[in-house]
C-alpha cells in the first residue's frame, strides 16, 4: 500500500538539544497510527514537525516529512498553508484554550470552511449542520459560546473544525487527556466512527496505553526522542521486544489485577 | 544577567554614591555665594562643570547635594507607600471578606482623587518642607501596590502549598509571611522600582512649584525652578537638572522593566 | 470495627455570588450529603469525575473547609498530599524548610528536626540526599511528590487524605509511588482516604470504595462487591467506560 506520510530520519535540535533523534514513521492510508511515550519523549514535537510549526529560529532539522511524495520543508508559504488546513489537521488536548472565548462556536467552524472554500452563504450553514451532526451534536449548540459548553462538547466542535475541510490526515494529540472516562469513550468511539466511514489517516498522540489498545492499528513507542519500537498494534500488546515498552504496559494497573506491586523501572 | 538592570543599577549606584559622598565630590561649598559680576551665570567650564548661577554658587556642587534630597525622597516615600501597600493588600487579600471590602473601597477613593493636587493641598496645609512631601507621597501611592499585593495574595492563597500548611497548624501569621509575600514580591518590586521614579518626578514638581525644599537647600527640582528665570542665556541652570532627573528616573525604569522579564514566569524562558 | 473517621451526612454548597451584591443565585451543591467511615489501617477508595465533589471532600475531612452541616469524627492527626506537586511545594523554601516545617511550628528544636526530616525522606526513598538545601524546582515530578508525601509523614498523623496523588505523572512514576504508599501504609499503620478520577488506580490501592456523582456517594461497598458486582447504574457506566488494556 502507499503510504499518505513519510518521515524519514528527521532529527529537531532545538537549543542544542536533540528533541527528536533519528525517526522513521510511515502512515498508511484510511489507518490509525498512535505515538505512544512519557512526558519529554519529544511525541508532541512530532506532531509540530509534521506541521512544520516548530520555532523556526531555535530549531536545527534535519531529515524529510513527505507527504504525498513531497517533502514538506521545500514547500512554499502557498503550500505549507494549503496543505496545513485542508490536507492535514489536527486536534489538540485543551479544547479550552484552542477556541476562542468571545465567539460563538458555530461562527468558529463556519469561520474555517470559509477561509478555505469559496463557497456561498446558504452552503456553509449547510456544510455547518452536517458537521454538528457528524459530531453528534445538536445545531441550537452552533449559537453557543466555548464556557457554556462542557469539555466533552467542546472536543467535539474542536473535531468539527478539523474535519470541516476533509482532511486526508487527522492529528489528534492527547484529545482525551482532559476529559473524563465516560466523556473520553464517547469521544473515542465518535472519532473513530467517523474515520471508519470517511477512511482518512488518524495521527494519535498519547500517553496512555490503554487508548492505544482501543484505538490504534499501528503503535510508534518513543522514549528521549526516539521511536524505540513500532509495529502493529496486536504485536506491540502481546510480545512487546522492547524492555522499555514491556514495562510501561506491565506498570499500569489494571482491571481484576490480583498484582500487591507494580513492577518499577531500574 | 539583564542588560537594563545592569544599566538601571550602574547609574543608581553612582547617583547614590555620589550623593552620600557628596562632601568628597562636590569642589564647592553648595551654599556659598559669589555675588562679584565675574562668578555669576558662569557657562559650563573646567572650573565650574556645570557652570554657577545667578547667586555664584557652583551648579555642580548644588546637583551632588540636590541627589541626596532627590534620591532620598524618591526611595523613603517607595518605603512608605510599599509599607502601606504590602500590610493592606496582603490582609485584604488573605483574610477577604468585609476587610477586603472596606480596603478597597478606600483604594478606589484613592484612585478618584488627582493625587498631585491632593498633594498640593496637603502640602499647603501642613507647610512645605522636605520631611513633609516625603511622607505625603508615601501616604498617597500605595493604592496601586495594595492591588497588585492584594491580587497575588488572592491566587496564591488558593495554591496547594498554602492549603498544605493550614492543614499542618501554621499561623495565619506564618503563612502570610513566609508562604505568601515571598512568592508575591516578584511584581511589587517591579512596580516598587517604578514609582520611585516617579516620587523623585513628583518631589521635583513640588519643588519647581515651590511646595518642595526650602531655600538655601536645593533638590534637582528647585534648581530647576530657580533656573527657569535665566532659560534664555544660562540655558545650563535648567539643562543639568532636568537630564539628571530624566536619567535617574530612566534607570529606575530600565531597572524595572528589566525585573519584570527576569521575576515574570511568562516571559521567562522555560527551563 | 474501629472507624477512625466518621463522617455523617456532610454538605457543603457554594454560593455562587452574582453581579452586584444581589440576591444569591442557586448554590452549587459540592457535597450533597455525604456519610462514610474508614477503619483504623485502611484505604478507602473515593472515585469519581471531575466536578463530583471529591476534592471537597478531602477540604472537609483535613478542616480546609467547614461544613455547613452534619457530622465528622475524626481520632487521629490527618496530613495531606495534593495533586499537583508543582503548586503543592513553595517553590522559595528549600526542601528542609518544607518537610520541616510543621515540626518547627510545634517548637521542635533544630537537632531533633533535622535527624526527623533526614529519616522521613529516607524513608520516601528520596535516593538524593543532597537534596536537603535545594528547591522545588531541581526535582522531577516523582521526586517532588515523595517530598510532599515526606512533609505529610513527618508529624507522624495517624490519617493520609490522598488527593488525586499520582494523577498529574507518568504510569512509570505512579507505579513508584503506588508501591511507596502501600508500603508506607503498612509500615506506619496509616489510614488512607484515596481519591481519585482513576478507576484502576482505585481498585490497585483500595479496601473499600466509594463512587460520587454531583456530590453524592451513589455507591459505597468493598472492592471486590465494586469491580466484579457493581449495583449502581453509574459505577456500571463507568466501569465499562476505561479502555481495555
Amino acid at each position: 500500500m502507499e503510504n499518505i506520510l513519510k518521515i524519514k530520519d528527521l532529527t529537531v535540535t532545538i537549543g542544542g538539544k536533540e528533541v527528536l533523534s533519528d525517526v522513521d514513521l510511515t502512515l498508511l492510508p484510511g489507518k490509525i497510527s498512535a505515538i505512544v511515550g512519557e512526558s519529554g519523549s519529544g511525541k508532541t514535537m512530532m506532531s509540530l514537525a509534521i506541521l512544520d510549526l516548530l520555532p523556526d529560529v531555535a530549531a536545527r532539522i534535519s531529515g524529510e516529512i513527505l507527504f504525498r511524495g513531497k517533502n514538506i520543508f521545500d514547500m512554499d508559504n502557498k503550500e505549507k498553508q494549503n496543505m496545513r488546513g485542508n490536507s492535514i489537521s489536527m486536534v489538540f488536548q485543551e479544547p479550552f484554550t484552542a477556541l476562542n472565548p468571545v465567539m460563538r462556536v458555530g461562527e468558529q467552524i463556519t469561520e474555517t470552511i470559509a477561509a478555505h472554500k469559496i463557497i456561498s452563504e446558504e452552503k456553509i450553514q449547510g456544510c455547518l449542520k452536517g458537521l454538528l451532526k457528524m459530531v453528534k451534536l445538536s445545531e441550537d449548540i452552533a449559537s453557543c459560546y466555548p464556557h457554556e459548553l462542557s469539555g466533552g462538547m467542546r472536543q467535539r466542535i474542536m473535531l468539527a473544525i478539523a474535519l470541516s475541510c476533509d482532511p486526508e490526515i487527522l492529528i489528534l494529540d492527547e484529545p482525551t487527556t482532559a476529559l473524563d472516562v465516560s466523556v473520553q469513550k464517547e469521544i473515542l468511539d465518535l472519532v473513530m466512527g467517523i474515520q471508519k466511514e470517511r477512511c482518512f489517516s488518524i495521527l494519535f498522540i498519547t500517553h496512555d496505553f490503554s487508548i492505544v489498545n482501543m484505538v490504534a492499528d499501528e503503535v510508534h513507542v518513543m522514549k528521549n526522542g526516539r521511536v524505540i519500537e513500532k509495529g502493529a498494534k496486536e504485536i506491540i500488546f502481546k510480545s512487546p521486544e522492547n524492555e522499555y515498552t514491556r514495562h510501561l504496559i506491565d506498570c499500569i494497573p489494571k482491571l481484576g489485577d490480583e498484582r500487591e506491586r507494580l513492577p518499577e523501572s531500574e | 544577567m539583564n542588560k537594563r538592570i545592569i544599566f538601571g543599577i550602574v547609574i543608581i549606584f553612582v547617583m547614590t554614591l555620589s550623593a552620600v559622598l557628596a562632601p568628597f565630590v562636590a569642589r564647592y561649598d553648595p551654599l556659598k555665594m559669589d555675588l562679584s559680576e565675574d562668578a555669576r551665570l558662569e557657562k559650563p567650564s573646567r572650573e565650574h562643570f556645570f557652570g554657577t548661577d545667578n547667586l555664584g554658587r557652583d551648579v555642580f556642587s548644588r546637583m551632588v547635594y540636590g541627589a541626596r534630597i532627590s534620591l532620598s525622597v524618591g526611595f523613603i516615600a517607595v518605603f512608605i507607600s510599599l509599607g502601606m501597600g504590602i500590610f493592606l493588600g496582603g490582609i485584604s487579600g488573605y483574610y477577604g471578606g468585609w476587610i477586603d471590602s472596606v480596603i478597597m473601597r478606600i483604594v478606589e477613593i484613592m484612585y478618584c482623587f488627582p493625587t498631585f493636587f491632593l498633594i498640593m493641598m496637603v502640602i499647603t496645609f501642613l507647610g512645605p518642607s522636605i520631611v513633609n512631601v516625603m511622607i505625603v507621597i508615601g501616604l498617597t501611592s500605595w493604592a496601586g501596590i495594595c492591588r497588585l499585593v492584594r491580587a497575588e495574595f488572592l491566587s496564591l492563597r488558593e495554591r496547594d502549598f498554602v492549603q498544605a500548611a493550614k492543614v499542618q497548624g501554621v499561623s495565619n501569621f506564618r503563612i502570610i509571611f513566609r508562604h505568601i509575600l515571598p512568592n508575591a514580591m516578584g511584581p511589587v518590586y517591579v512596580s516598587a522600582t517604578l514609582s520611585v521614579g516617579g516620587a523623585i518626578l513628583v518631589e521635583s514638581a513640588l519643588s519647581f512649584l515651590g511646595l518642595g525644599i526650602q531655600i538655601p537647600e536645593a533638590s534637582w527640582g528647585s534648581i530647576l525652578t530657580a533656573g527657569k528665570v535665566y532659560i534664555d542665556y544660562a540655558w545650563w541652570l535648567t539643562l543639568f537638572p532636568g537630564l539628571a532627573i530624566l536619567i535617574t528616573v530612566l534607570s529606575f525604569n530600565l531597572m524595572g522593566e528589566g525585573l519584570r522579564e527576569v521575576l515574570d514566569p511568562k516571559l521567562r524562558e522555560r527551563k | 470495627m474501629n472507624a477512625i473517621i466518621e463522617v455523617t451526612d456532610i454538605k457543603k454548597y457554594f454560593a455562587k455570588k452574582s453581579f452586584f451584591y444581589g440576591a444569591e443565585k442557586m448554590p452549587v451543591k459540592a457535597v450533597d450529603g455525604v456519610s462514610f467511615t474508614i477503619d483504623k489501617g485502611k484505604t478507602f477508595g473515593l472515585v469519581g469525575e471531575s466536578g463530583s465533589g471529591k476534592s471537597t471532600i478531602a477540604k472537609l475531612v483535613t478542616g480546609i473547609l467547614v461544613p455547613d452541616s452534619g457530622k465528622m469524627s475524626i481520632e487521629g492527626d490527618i496530613d495531606i498530599v495534593f495533586q499537583d506537586p508543582f503548586s503543592s511545594l513553595n517553590p522559595r523554601m528549600t526542601i528542609r524548610d518544607i518537610v520541616g516545617e510543621s515540626l518547627f511550628v510545634k517548637g521542635v528544636n533544630r537537632e531533633e528536626i533535622e535527624d526527623k526530616v533526614v529519616k522521613i525522606l529516607h524513608r520516601v526513598k528520596m535516593k538524593n540526599m543532597e537534596c536537603l538545601d535545594k528547591y522545588p524546582h531541581q526535582f522531577s515530578g516523582g521526586e517532588r511528590q515523595r517530598i510532599a508525601i515526606a512533609r505529610a509523614l513527618v508529624t507522624q498523623p495517624d490519617i493520609v487524605v490522598l488527593d488525586e496523588p499520582v494523577s498529574s505523572l507518568d504510569v512509570s512514576i505512579q507505579a513508584g509511588i503506588l508501591n511507596l504508599l502501600k508500603d508506607l501504609q503498612e509500615e506506619l499503620a496509616l489510614t488512607y482516604l484515596f481519591i481519585s478520577h482513576d478507576l484502576r488506580v482505585v481498585e490497585f490501592m483500595s479496601d473499600v470504595v466509594g463512587v460520587m456523582k454531583s456530590g453524592k456517594i451513589v455507591e459505597i461497598a468493598s472492592r471486590q462487591e465494586i469491580y466484579s458486582n457493581p449495583q449502581n447504574e453509574y459505577t456500571r457506566h463507568l466501569l465499562s467506560s476505561i479502555p481495555k488494556i
